[in-house]
C-alpha cells in the first residue's frame, strides 16, 4: 500500500460570492522510502494542494470538491476533526517554508517542542523534554540542552529550520511534507540539511513530498517528480526520464530557464 | 587626473558594539575586517558569501548608507567618508541601491508614477519628467500605462523592473544590487538578470553585485570577491573563479551547488555536517575558517592569512589562504 496516494483532487479558490476551479484532477502517490518532487512556478498551486493534504487550508477561501486522499489506505477527507488531529503531526509530519514565521516567537524553542510531544502521547514532562533534546541532536543542533531554553530569534535560520524538521519528525510520521524547506536558506545549509533528510528517511523509512522550484535539489534528491502548472499536474516522471527526456513544453521550457553554473554566458 | 576605479574600499573595517552587558562594555563585532576592494568603471564585481558574512554592509558601506569604521571609502578618487552630509547629498545621485524585496522598496500608498517621480524632485530636475518616466518603463520593459496603478498590483518581477527603473532614473553611474533576484522565481530570473545587462550597456553602468547565489554572479560578473566572516578570501575575475577556485571556502561553496542535471554520482550525496559559523563576536584565532576547511593544518589556527596573489600581475587571481598554491 502506498504511503499517501492522490486521486482525482479538486480544490476551487472563493472569488467574490462564488468559487473558482483552482487545482484541478491532481493524481499522484507516495510510497515509503522514496522522494516524490513538486515542482512549479509559484502560484501554480503546489503549496495549496500540500496544505489540503492535512486540510489546513482555510473552507471559506478554499474548497475541496471532489477526489481523495490516501494516507496508508484510509481516505483523509472522510476523517473528523478528532481524527484529523491525531494524524497531524505525528503520522504525516510538515515542514514549512518559512522557519521564522512559523516558530511561535514568544515561546523558547524547548516549549514548542515539548507541546508537540505533548499534544500525541500522554508522556511527563521530563520525558517530553528528553525527546525533544534527543531529536535535536538528531537533526545536529549544537548544544542542544541550551538551544532548548532559547527563543527563535537567537537561532539562525539554518538552525530555525532544522528545529522546524525535528519538530514535524517527533511524532515519528511516517510521511513528511516539506514545503520549500531549504528556499530560504545558504546552500551550504541547504545542503546539509538535504543529506539531514536522506539520512533521516533511510533510518525511518519516510516518505517524502518535496515542494521545491529548486531543480538542482530535484536532480539530486527526488526519485520521481510532478511538475505542476497553472494547477494541473503537466508531467509525472522518474527523476531521470524527467530530466533526461522531458515532454511536455512546460518542462522543457523550465529546464532551459534555469541558470546553470559552467553554462554559456 | 584619471581615476581607474569607480569605487574602492581601503583597509576598510565596520564594527558593531553588540551584547552590552549592564555594566561593562559591549564587544565588538567585525561586520567587515580590513577590507580591500577595487570595482574598476564599466565592470559588474559579483560578492558572494553566505548570510552573515558581511556582503550587504559592504554594499552600504560602499554607498555610505551606514558610517565605516576605520579605512577609508573612495567613490571616482574622492574620499566620501570626509564629505559633509550634503555634499553627500550631491553625490548621491550618481549612486544607487536595489534591495532584495521590491514591494518593501516602494511606497505602497503612492502610485508607480508617484514612486518614480520622487528622484527627480529631490535632485531637481523636473523638466520633462514625464516624458523622461515613460521612457523608463519601456527601458525596463513596462507599459508605460500601469503607471497610474499601486505596487500590489504588480507581480514581484514587474516591481522589481519598477525598481530598478528608478534606480537608473538619475543615470547613475554605480549601482549596488543587493540580493535583487533572490526573491523572483527562477523563470523571471534570468528576465532580470538579462534587464540589468542591457541597462548596463546602454548607462555605463557599473555594477556590484551581491548575492549568495553563485549561478547568478556567474551569469553577471566580470570579477567576483567571496567574503567569509567579514573579510574577502577569494577574488579574481568570473572566469578564474568558476574554473579554478582555489580557497577551500569557494570550492565548498561551488561543491553544494545542487546541479539541475541527472547524475547517478550526485545523487542524494553525503555532506558532512561541518561545525557551524563561528560565533563572529568571539571569532578564534587564525584563520576564520579553519573549523570547517577540510584542509586545516596548525599554523591555521595560528595565523591570519593575507590576500596573497597566485596569479599573475595582468590576471591577478588573490587568495585568503596558507595552504592554497
Amino acid at each position: 500500500m502506498s504511503r499517501l496516494e492522490v486521486k482525482g483532487l479538486h480544490l476551487s479558490l472563493r472569488e467574490g460570492n462564488g468559487f473558482s476551479p483552482f487545482v484541478e484532477d491532481v493524481n499522484f502517490t507516495v510510497e515509503k522510502g522514496k522522494t516524490v518532487a513538486l515542482v512549479g512556478e509559484s502560484g501554480c498551486g503546489k503549496s495549496i494542494t500540500c496544505l489540503s493534504i492535512l486540510q489546513l487550508l482555510d473552507p471559506e477561501s478554499i474548497r475541496i470538491d471532489r477526489g481523495s486522499i490516501l494516507f496508508e489506505g484510509k481516505d483523509l477527507l472522510t476523517l473528523s476533526q478528532n481524527e484529523l488531529r491525531q494524524i497531524r503531526g505525528n503520522a504525516i509530519g510538515m515542514v514549512f517554508q518559512d522557519p521564522l514565521t512559523s516558530l511561535n516567537p514568544v515561546f523558547s524553542i524547548g516549549s514548542q517542542l515539548v507541546e508537540a510531544v505533548q499534544n500525541h502521547h500522554s508522556v511527563s514532562y521530563a520525558q517530553a523534554k528528553e525527546k525533544a533534546i534527543q531529536m535535536l541532536e538528531c537533526v545536529r543542533v549544537s548544544r542542544p540542552d541550551i538551544r532548548f531554553t532559547e527563543y527563535p530569534y537567537q537561532l539562525s535560520g539554518g538552525m530555525r529550520q532544522r528545529v522546524m524538521i525535528a519538530m514535524a519528525l517527533l511524532g515519528e510520521p511516517r510521511l513528511l511534507i516539506a514545503d520549500e524547506p531549504t528556499t530560504a536558506l545558504d546552500v551550504t545549509i541547504q545542503a546539509q540539511i538535504l543529506s539531514l533528510l536522506v539520512e533521516l528517511q533511510q533510518k525511518m523509512n519516510l516518505g517524502i513530498l518535496l515542494v521545491t522550484h529548486d531543480l538542482g535539489v530535484v536532480a539530486e534528491f527526488a526519485d520521481e517528480v510532478l511538475v505542476m502548472y497553472a494547477g494541473r499536474i503537466v508531467e509525472r516522471a522518474p527523476v531521470q526520464d524527467l530530466f533526461e527526456n522531458p515532454q511536455h513544453p512546460y518542462t522543457k521550457k523550465l529546464l532551459a530557464s534555469v541558470l546553470k553554473l559552467g553554462g554559456s554566458r | 587626473m584619471t581615476v581607474p576605479f569607480l569605487a574602492e574600499l581601503r583597509q576598510v573595517s565596520k564594527i558593531f558594539w553588540v551584547e552590552k552587558p549592564w555594566i561593562g562594555k559591549a564587544k565588538p563585532l567585525y561586520a567587515l575586517r580590513e577590507v580591500n576592494l577595487q570595482i574598476p568603471k564599466g565592470s559588474t564585481v559579483g560578492l558572494v558569501g553566505e548570510s552573515g558574512c558581511g556582503k550587504s554592509t559592504l554594499g552600504k558601506v560602499l554607498l555610505r548608507l551606514t558610517p565605516h569604521s576605520t579605512g577609508s571609502v573612495l567613490f571616482r578618487g574622492e574620499d566620501i567618508g570626509s564629505l559633509s552630509s550634503r555634499q553627500m547629498r550631491g553625490l548621491r545621485r550618481h549612486m544607487q541601491m536595489i534591495f532584495q524585496d521590491p514591494y518593501s522598496s516602494l511606497h505602497p500608498k503612492r502610485t508607480l508614477r508617484q514612486n518614480l517621480q520622487e528622484p527627480f524632485i529631490i535632485h531637481n530636475e523636473t523638466d520633462q519628467m514625464q516624458e523622461k518616466i515613460r521612457e523608463l518603463m519601456s527601458d525596463v520593459g513596462l507599459d508605460p500605462d500601469l503607471l497610474d496603478g499601486y505596487p500590489h498590483e504588480l507581480s514581484g518581477g514587474q516591481c522589481q523592473r519598477i525598481c530598478i527603473a528608478r534606480a537608473v532614473s538619475l543615470r547613475p553611474d554605480f549601482i549596488v544590487a543587493d540580493e535583487s533576484v533572490s526573491a523572483l522565481d527562477v523563470s523571471i530570473r534570468g528576465q532580470i538578470l538579462q534587464l540589468f545587462l542591457e541597462l548596463k550597456k546602454k548607462y555605463q553602468l557599473t555594477y556590484l553585485f551581491i548575492s549568495h547565489d553563485l549561478a547568478v554572479i556567474e551569469t553577471v560578473s566580470d570579477f567576483v570577491a567571496v567574503m567569509y566572516l567579514g573579510q574577502i578570501v577569494e577574488w579574481t575575475s568570473a572566469s578564474q573563479l568558476f574554473a579554478n577556485p582555489f580557497h577551500p571556502y569557494t570550492q565548498l561553496l561551488l561543491e553544494a551547488i545542487p546541479i539541475p542535471v541527472f547524475r547517478p554520482d550526485r545523487r542524494k550525496r553525503h555532506h558532512s555536517i561541518e561545525a557551524e559559523l563561528p560565533d563572529p563576536v568571539r571569532l578564534p584565532p587564525g584563520c576564520p575558517f579553519a573549523a570547517r576547511c577540510s584542509k586545516v593544518k596548525p599554523h591555521c589556527l595560528e595565523k591570519v592569512p593575507e590576500l596573497r596573489n597566485l596569479g599573475t600581475p595582468e590576471t591577478p587571481h588573490y587568495v585568503a589562504c596558507h595552504e592554497a598554491s
